[in-house]
């Protein structure tokens, strides 16, 4: 595409991939309790190198959750998405009974993040869990995935 | 479509990544939009979208949403997701919906000439629910290498 303008030059080209994986399958990992707040529990860590200030990072998180109930309820649970130690992304996603049950659910997480850095540097990209009450956790699958995209030189 | 095929344009849209926005009632709302340059018969363009909503809901209620991406105004795919109160009280209930779709915007044309596609992410059917974010909507080319 290098015969358009510099309009049309497309911005966007993976250059680097890393994944965590922790569990891949249902049962995959022991079972890991979400805390209340104020506390969160790491679900999975994974490190990228970024060099430009046009660099960005399209992160994509999976996690199997339940919540498990002995009545009617809803639990809720908030997972976030950290650069460092800065939160970039937050999503709420809640179960529901009206019986005493266990109940799945499926969360994603999508954030295309900016770093914003002038030189080679490698960031912490940490996905993180809370409920609003016991009785929530996962056993997996959980992923954690970080591309980096930089703008193309042709 | 090849063997080697490659990520060669990434734009998007995203709002709201913390959540913090001001409730947008879910009744035909445009909820993110972007677009990407194709010009190839055989370029492919790999959607994904994301997004936090939540509905205030009476006891035992249930309420479903729709969301569609459209392709220059015209509907390309689409899910519907649900929340309930199983309780005897009100309540939020909060869930997160994910889209994902491959489109050939230019299949079957012949030496198409660099083409902008829009792209949209729109909500619809039901004035109790809400998001206030995060939304965040992608669209990366894949073409094949030369």
């Amino acid at each position: 595409m290098s015969n358009i303008n510099l309009f049309f030059i497309e911005p966007g080209k993976l250059s680097e991939f890393k994944v965590s994986e922790p569990a891949a399958t249902v049962g995959g990992t022991s079972t890991i309790n979400f805390p209340t707040d104020p506390s969160f529990v790491d679900l999975a860590t994974v490190f990228l190198t970024v060099d430009e200030i046009t660099d960005r990072v399209w992160v994509n998180g999976t996690v199997r959750w339940s919540g498990v109930f002995a009545a009617a309820g809803i639990i809720s649970a908030t997972f976030q998405l950290l650069r460092e130690s800065i939160i970039v992304y937050q999503t709420i996603q809640d179960v529901a009974s009206p019986v005493a049950a266990t109940v799945d659910n499926i969360v994603h997480l999508e954030h295309i993040d900016l770093p914003m850095v002038s030189e080679k540097t490698t960031l912490t990209y940490t996905l993180r869990a809370q409920a609003n009450a016991t009785g929530a956790s996962t056993n997996g699958p959980i992923t954690l995935t970080v591309a980096e995209l930089e703008a193309n030189s042709c | 479509m090849t063997l080697c095929d490659r990520l060669t344009e990434f734009r998007f849209d995203e709002n709201f990544a913390l959540g913090n926005g001001s409730p947008v009632a879910l009744t035909n709302a445009m909820l993110a939009t972007t677009f990407i340059l194709v010009d190839d018969p055989e370029d492919l363009v790999w959607l994904n979208a994301t997004v936090h909503w939540f509905a205030n809901l009476s006891p035992l209620q249930v309420i479903n949403i729709v969301f569609n991406l459209e392709r220059n105004g015209t509907l390309i795919t689409g899910t519907q997701q649900s929340v309930s109160n199983p309780t005897g009280v009100a309540a939020t209930v909060n869930n997160v919906a994910r889209l994902q779709f491959i489109d050939a915007p230019l299949l079957g044309q012949e030496n198409p000439p660099v083409t902008p596609v829009v792209y949209t992410l729109i909500a619809s059917f039901n004035t109790a629910a809400f998001t206030t974010g995060p939304i965040t909507l992608s669209a990366a080319e894949i073409e094949g290498q030369n």
